[in-house]
């Protein structure tokens, strides 16, 4: 294949790809992450810069989003047609984080959380287990699918299992040398670094061989990654710092699910507990009455991570992180207080509770007909290519397989939430707690949240959004050596229930994709 | 068109399961073959059915509704046919790939082709390579429907094209494959027949090769 050589201006840093490989890929390979909020739809306008040299023309998106700047293009949409220029705004190069008082020589570690879509890290200080966040960005290897299945089944082809490895240590670590460096603490003072995610992340930082991960019956080859450090993954940053990583119980159920489990146990939960962490792979467990915890999880996409909508993107700038009812219609939150371009999960959520609830959008989820209802200002109905969809404005919209998307992740979660209240033998009426988790980035509604029925009523529990467990767990053990053994005592308790080839899932996910609030 | 014939387009785009039969023997008062009914009632109301779930207006319990409703109307229809039609029914065999468990988007293909006067072989999820080509050598089927969901599975397609190479009868059979991980481009690396990305697809082929032979 043709190769084609990228060269970044003013640093004249240069590197060759294969054609074909988009602008923010080749960037990001050459150590100059952007942020990518909407995943590379080319609809959020983050990851503009300027390119001189052969390129395509420009897309409609392009288009649409870039009008009259010559010159500039997004970097998600320009595949490497020819030798190019860059130069990249030093203002959309990423965000400077937050800076802690630093002003001592106390330890730190760092926590880092690898989502399937979203990356994230923080800096604890051991002693006081005060955290700050350090960084978040979509995982590099999204360009390898958007679940877990597509990256496994990437993996097995050639060098791509080692190529993923690289692109997750490399962002990591050079995101954690790039902040460090900014907040002028010295690497030694960091004294370990924990890790969380599903298997499969874990695995691929591991650059452990996954594909048995993707085949029945899906066995695991460890379950526990002890007496690792730094220089095992390949990294030459703070070689010798040990890594402390959060023990899987299998191949759909991961560090995350067991760090939640943890926390929780260490907040006194012990019994008559639900708890779900929302990501592109579901994984919830239960706290039965006499205390034996049942675990599954279920497929629901990346559609609350704001991925695989049409204006779907993650908390940044630009996003619609929330919406509200007031006299005059609807207000919409937006982070950065800048014009919207896309929506985020939290945004959607509120946005389809309320449709729902005015009765704009039926329960079975189909968009009302506008002869028979006013939508509130400033929402209108409109039509793109055949699709319905409820226009917000500045170009961005809900469309009707929008909301089936959104429907067939919440069927997912609900018929897995119901299963496995029947194989604990629980009736929701039982369940005292409720713990949602999930990396929103921004603050759940949670009567937004419940109003579309991710999980059953559960009218006798106390509600709480607990953020991102995944990453709280993973701060947890750095602060607090017996965290692990806690977590894995816990997971050698877990009763596992795979919905993989249960005989009730078909019809109970058919029935659970209505946004009807009728009793399961 | 006519207006009976319209109504059971109208019948089965609005998933009224109970007016279905009356509809349809409507029809068949007025002279109207099974036939005809199928080809331009059914088939149409189906291919709208379709459209509206590609756009999001149905959704995966209205598809199974439309499924039943057709499913409804054929023991009216049946009772007309004549004895030649029905006797030529053509056996498709259906079954999701090995490793791949998913069935909602198969069972949605087989109701599809039962309601148009396919006999039906499901043989399930999972399914072996040899599993499938044992029932068509015992059943004598010549048409092949696999569904696959899991892109880590798509392999097994390839299983079966090999093994009915294997068995001898790779070119007696016509193997089609469908459900959310599988493309064109899939089709041919593995070496499949068609390709079709829905139910209303999976018939359109499925007639398509009865027709050419
Ligand atoms: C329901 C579901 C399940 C249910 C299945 C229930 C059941 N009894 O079938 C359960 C929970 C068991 C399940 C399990 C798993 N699932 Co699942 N699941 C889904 C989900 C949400 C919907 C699938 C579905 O029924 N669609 C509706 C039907 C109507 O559509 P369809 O199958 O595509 O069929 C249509 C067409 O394709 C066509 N068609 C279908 N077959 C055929 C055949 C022929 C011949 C033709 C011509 C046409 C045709 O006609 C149909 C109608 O138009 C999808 C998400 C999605 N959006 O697809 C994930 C999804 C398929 N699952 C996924 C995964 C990863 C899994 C698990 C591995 C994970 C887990 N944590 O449990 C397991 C694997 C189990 C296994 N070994 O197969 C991934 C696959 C990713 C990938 N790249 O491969 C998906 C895409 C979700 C995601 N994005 O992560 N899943
Ligand atoms: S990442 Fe390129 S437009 Fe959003």
């Amino acid at each position: 294949m043709k190769g084609y050589t990228v060269t970044v201006k003013p640093s004249g840093k240069s590197q060759v790809f294969p054609e074909g490989t988009l602008i923010c890929d080749a960037l990001l390979d050459m150590g100059i992450p952007l942020k990518t909020p909407c995943g590379g739809k080319g609809t959020c306008g983050h990851c503009r810069v300027s390119v001189t040299g052969n390129q395509p023309p420009r897309t409609p998106s392009e288009e649409r989003i870039l009008r009259g700047t010559p010159g500039v293009r997004l970097s998600c949409q320009v595949p490497l047609t020819g030798d190019v220029e860059i130069r990249v705004e030093e203002r959309l190069r990423k965000k400077q984080r937050r800076v802690p008082h630093h002003g001592n020589d106390r330890p730190y570690g760092l926590a880092v959380d690898i989502g399937t879509t979203n990356v994230r890290i923080s800096m604890v200080e051991t002693g006081s287990g005060s955290s700050y966040h350090l960084d978040s960005f979509l995982n590099p290897q999204r360009r390898f699918g958007h679940d877990v299945i597509s990256r496994i089944s990437a993996a097995s082809s050639g060098d791509v299992l080692k190529t993923m490895q690289a692109l997750i240590r490399t962002s990591i670590f050079s995101s954690i040398a790039d902040s460090l460096d900014a907040l002028g603490i010295s690497p030694e003072r960091i004294t370990c670094i924990a890790f969380s995610g599903n298997t499969t992340m874990l695995y691929l930082l591991l650059g452990k061989d996954v594909s048995p991960l993707g085949t029945y019956p899906y066995p695991v080859s460890a379950r526990e990654f002890s007496s690792l450090t730094v220089r095992d993954l390949g990294e030459t940053l703070l070689p010798e710092t040990p890594l402390l990583i959060l023990p899987v119980l299998s191949a759909f159920l991961g560090g995350d699910l067991i760090g939640g489990l943890a926390l929780c146990h260490k907040n006194g939960i012990r019994k008559n507990a639900f708890f779900i962490d929302l990501g592109t792979n579901g994984e919830l467990f239960l706290l039965d009455q006499s205390g034996l915890v049942h675990a599954t999880s279920c497929a629901m996409g990346p559609a609350l991570e704001g991925m695989n909508l049409s204006w779907g993107m993650t908390a940044e700038d630009g996003a619609i992180v929330h919406v509200t009812q007031g006299a005059g219609g609807l207000f919409f939150e937006i982070m950065g207080e800048i014009p919207p371009s896309g929506i985020s999960g939290t945004g959607v959520i509120d946005l389809i509770s309320i449709l729902l609830e005015k009765g704009y959008i039926e329960e079975s989820g189909v968009f009302a007909s506008p002869a028979d209802v006013n939508l509130p200002s400033p929402l209108s109905f409109g039509e793109t290519d055949g699709i319905r969809e409820i226009r917000i404005g500045n170009g961005i919209a809900l469309t009707q397989v929008d909301v089936r998307t959104v429907q067939l992740a919440k069927g997912a979660s609900l018929a897995a939430s119901e299963l496995l209240l029947k194989e604990a033998r629980c009736s929701a009426d039982d369940i005292e707690h409720v713990f949602i988790a999930g990396s929103f980035g921004e603050n759940l509604n949670v009567e937004h949240f419940r109003r579309l029925g991710f999980i059953p009523e559960f009218k006798n529990a106390s509600w709480e959004f607990l953020g991102n467990t995944s990453l709280l767990a993973a701060q947890k053990v750095c602060c607090d050596p017996r965290f692990l053994e806690t977590a894995t005592r816990l997971r050698d308790r877990t009763r596992e229930l795979v919905l993989a080839n249960h005989p009730e899932f078909q019809d109970t996910f058919i029935r659970a994709l209505s946004f009807s609030r009728a009793p399961s | 068109m006519k207006e009976s014939i319209q109504q059971v387009i109208r019948t089965i785009d609005e998933l009224d399961i109970d007016a279905i039969c009356s509809v349809v023997q409507h029809c068949l008062d007025e002279g109207i073959s099974p036939e005809e009914i199928i080809e331009s009632g059914i088939s149409t109301g189906l291919s709208i059915v379709g459209d509206k779930f590609e756009s999001g207006q149905y959704f995966l319990a209205d598809l199974v509704m439309a499924g039943e409703v057709v499913r409804e109307a054929m023991p009216v229809l049946q009772e007309k046919m004549n004895p030649d039609m029905t006797a030529a029914r053509e056996r498709v065999i259906l079954a999701t790939v090995q490793g791949d468990i998913h069935e909602i988007g198969k069972n949605i293909v087989g109701l599809i082709l039962s309601a148009n006067g396919f006999e039906v072989i499901d043989l399930g999820v999972d399914v072996s390579a040899s599993k499938i080509i044992d029932t068509a050598r015992t059943t004598g089927a010549r048409l092949i429907g696999l569904s696959a969901l899991l892109s880590t599975m798509v392999g097994s397609i390839r299983d079966v094209v090999e093994a009915s190479a294997k068995a001898g009868i790779r070119n007696q059979l016509k193997i089609v494959i469908g459900g959310a991980c599988t493309s064109d481009d899939l089709r041919l690396e593995m070496g499949a027949d068609a390709y079709g990305e829905t139910a209303i697809d999976a018939l359109r082929i499925f007639k398509g090769f009865i027709a050419a032979t």
